[in-house]
């Protein structure tokens, strides 16, 4: 008897298709995209310098030297982009501030995350009263004058670190809140949910297992807008001096005070350095954001 | 829609009690206050009369209750700082500055926001496009304090052209005073609208009533302007309640930055001074108009698209 064919002529006609996951077509999808590249470049960058700011950091953020005062940016004494008014080396205030605005940007985020997707679930899944009184708090949280309440409710906890990443977060949940709900309200009806419910499967296994990962992708794009938006609220509440307390640096902080001597020039590179640095970070994850809402979510506009 | 405009009034009513309920606890729970006796000690009698002349020697919630019933006649107590005016009036002062500066700022960004957005969506992936894309991306997010000192450094203190922050009324300024801050408080605005409409625009020419359109014999332009313009203005009037709802309670960081007496810069101020009184009055006043126009927005949505329900087709 012969043996059969190893390679059948007739599989060769086949086109072979190579069958892509959806993490590699929006991978493909997002390479497209060099200012994709450009941001996600960045947020790197920035996330390793504030990591390693220990060791980056040629002083410590907090050591003052009043003999030094306002240095000119230069190589010599090893200040290359100069001291601030207490004699602090300006380039190291800078590294350690982008720690400062990710610790807060990101805390922020995971709490106004778990909140909106806890809050959102329960809202979208039972509605009823439930989502009647979640959303008489949205609009309650929404009627609020944003900044002016921040700056209230600051004066009430004091400055520092973890009021400001609390005060951010507190204004930061409903918009989270809003898109988890809608999301859930337009899967809960969907048949695999019903085919699955009807298997036996409960609530909780139904939510992770069916409704989570439909609804990840528009929270990813959600997380990468809104970090950059909690930075810059930090920056905003820091730089009219209620945000960061000292010696902790903020770029918005030091903003605020190098912008007191805006019109006398030799004080300017206290200014330009740390607007640079605030634009670069946020602008950096804005394009990171956008290329990740064009991979992400192959309905968006810009195919 | 009458109904539902009256259980929505009904709603921002309670919604406005809470507001200020937590701002007014907020405040009471708030150390420090006007009386400061670390340079002049105050007797128990003249401190107890003080207490007594402002009604801070009842419980809280008395205080609140007080304070809710006067405040809905137009009455918000007496400011600490100014204690001859009344909260009224300095609100008039103030708040002019800041309407002027948000009045101009829509009245620029809207349009310009508009068109742009539908130049970009009308020349899709090109150049003209993909700047117009860049350019509101970098408006929506940048952080304002980097653009406002970007601008003062360039063209107020090295070229000189602009005038800034001499910190009176913005009616006794020179015009050109008013470029930088009316453009830095409505570039975000262009931003976010050109995107919007952008990605609207091109939403609807892609559907099917657009193609019917063209293929029937109308002119492009026509087809733009009837067909696709018509249903633009659901991104434009979604944008148009919170922007004016900024325009009315101001921008603190750019009244700071440029020194415009305006509401936010005042409300700065009287923290500082820890003037409760009209700390409360900015945070309701500033309440009760986001809550109006995010109403007003709602109802304008059925009115110009017949589709959309006012109620949220609730059975």
């Amino acid at each position: 008897m012969a043996t059969l064919p190893l390679k059948p002529q007739a599989a060769a006609a086949v086109p072979q298709f190579k069958i892509l996951t959806p993490f590699q077509l929006a991978w493909r999808r997002f390479r497209r995209n060099k200012m994709g590249f450009v941001g996600l470049f960045i947020v790197f960058a920035f996330l390793v310098i504030s990591l390693f700011a220990n060791w980056i950091a040629p002083f410590t953020y907090d050591k003052t030297n009043l003999a030094n005062v306002t240095r000119q940016p230069g190589v010599s004494a090893g200040h290359i982009l100069g001291t601030d008014d207490l004699g602090r080396d300006l380039f190291s205030r800078l590294i350690y501030g982008a720690r400062t605005s990710f610790i807060v940007a990101s805390t922020a985020q995971v709490v106004s995350l778990v909140v909106g997707v806890l809050l959102g679930f329960l809202a979208g899944w039972y509605g009823g009263w439930v989502d009647f009184v979640i959303n008489r708090l949205i609009e309650l949280v929404g009627s609020l004058p944003g900044l002016l309440f921040q700056i209230l409710l600051m004066t009430l906890l004091g400055n520092g670190v973890s009021q400001v990443t609390f005060v951010i977060a507190v204004l930061a949940w409903p918009g989270m809140v809003r898109l988890v709900r809608a999301q859930v309200m337009s899967y809960k009806e969907r048949d695999f949910v019903t085919a699955s419910h009807s298997l036996g499967a409960n609530t909780a296994f139904v939510a992770l297992r069916h409704v989570l990962p439909n609804i990840i992708n528009p929270l990813i794009v959600a997380i990468s807008f809104g970090v950059p938006g909690f930075i810059t609220a930090e920056a905003g509440l820091s730089f009219l001096g209620y945000g960061i307390n000292e010696p902790i640096p903020s770029w918005g902080k030091m903003v605020g005070k190098a912008g007191q001597y805006v019109s006398n020039p030799s004080y300017h590179y206290l200014l330009i350095w740390p607007t640079v640095f605030l634009a670069v970070l946020v602008l950096g994850f804005a394009f990171l954001g956008d290329a990740l809402r064009d991979a992400l979510d192959p309905s968006s506009d810009r195919v | 829609m009458a109904s539902y405009t009256i259980r929505r009034l009904l709603e921002i009513l309670v919604n406005l009690l809470l507001v200020s309920l937590l701002s007014f606890w907020i405040m009471w729970q708030t150390p420090g206050g006007p009386f400061d006796e670390t340079n002049q000690p105050l007797s128990k009698e003249a401190k107890a009369n003080i207490r007594a002349k402002y009604g801070l020697d009842k419980p809280f919630y008395v205080i609140w209750w007080n304070y809710v019933k006067n405040a809905v006649q137009g009455d918000f107590g007496i400011s600490y700082q100014f204690p001859t005016q009344s909260i009224t009036t300095l609100f008039q002062r103030y708040w002019i500055n800041s309407l002027i500066l948000g009045g101009l700022s829509v009245l620029w960004s809207f349009p310009v926001g508009a068109i742009v957005g539908v130049i970009a969506a009308l020349k899709r992936n090109s150049w003209i496009d993909r700047t117009i894309t860049t350019v509101s991306l970098v408006g929506v997010t940048m952080p304002q304090i980097a653009l406002i000192f970007v601008a003062i450094l360039i063209f107020s203190v090295q070229l000189k052209w602009l005038p800034w922050g001499s910190g009176r009324d913005l009616l006794q300024q020179k015009w050109q005073f008013l470029i930088m801050p009316v453009f830095l408080f409505g570039f975000p605005t262009v931003g976010s609208l050109a995107r919007y409409v952008r990605s609207g625009m091109l939403d609807v020419m892609g559907q099917e009533y657009i193609r019917t359109a063209r293929a029937k014999g109308l002119v492009y332009s026509k087809v733009v302007m009837k067909h696709a313009m018509r249903n633009m203005m659901i991104p434009i009037v979604t944008l148009f309640g919170p922007t004016l709802a900024n325009a009315f309670t101001g921008s603190a960081l750019i009244e700071i930055a440029f020194v415009i007496p305006g509401i936010g810069k005042f409300f700065l101020d009287s923290v500082f001074s820890r003037d409760y009184p009209l700390l409360m009055a900015v945070t309701l006043v500033g309440s009760a108009i986001l809550s109006v126009t995010y109403l007003l927005s709602d109802l304008s949505y059925s009115l110009i698209d017949p589709r959309v329900r006012a109620g949220g087709g609730r059975k």
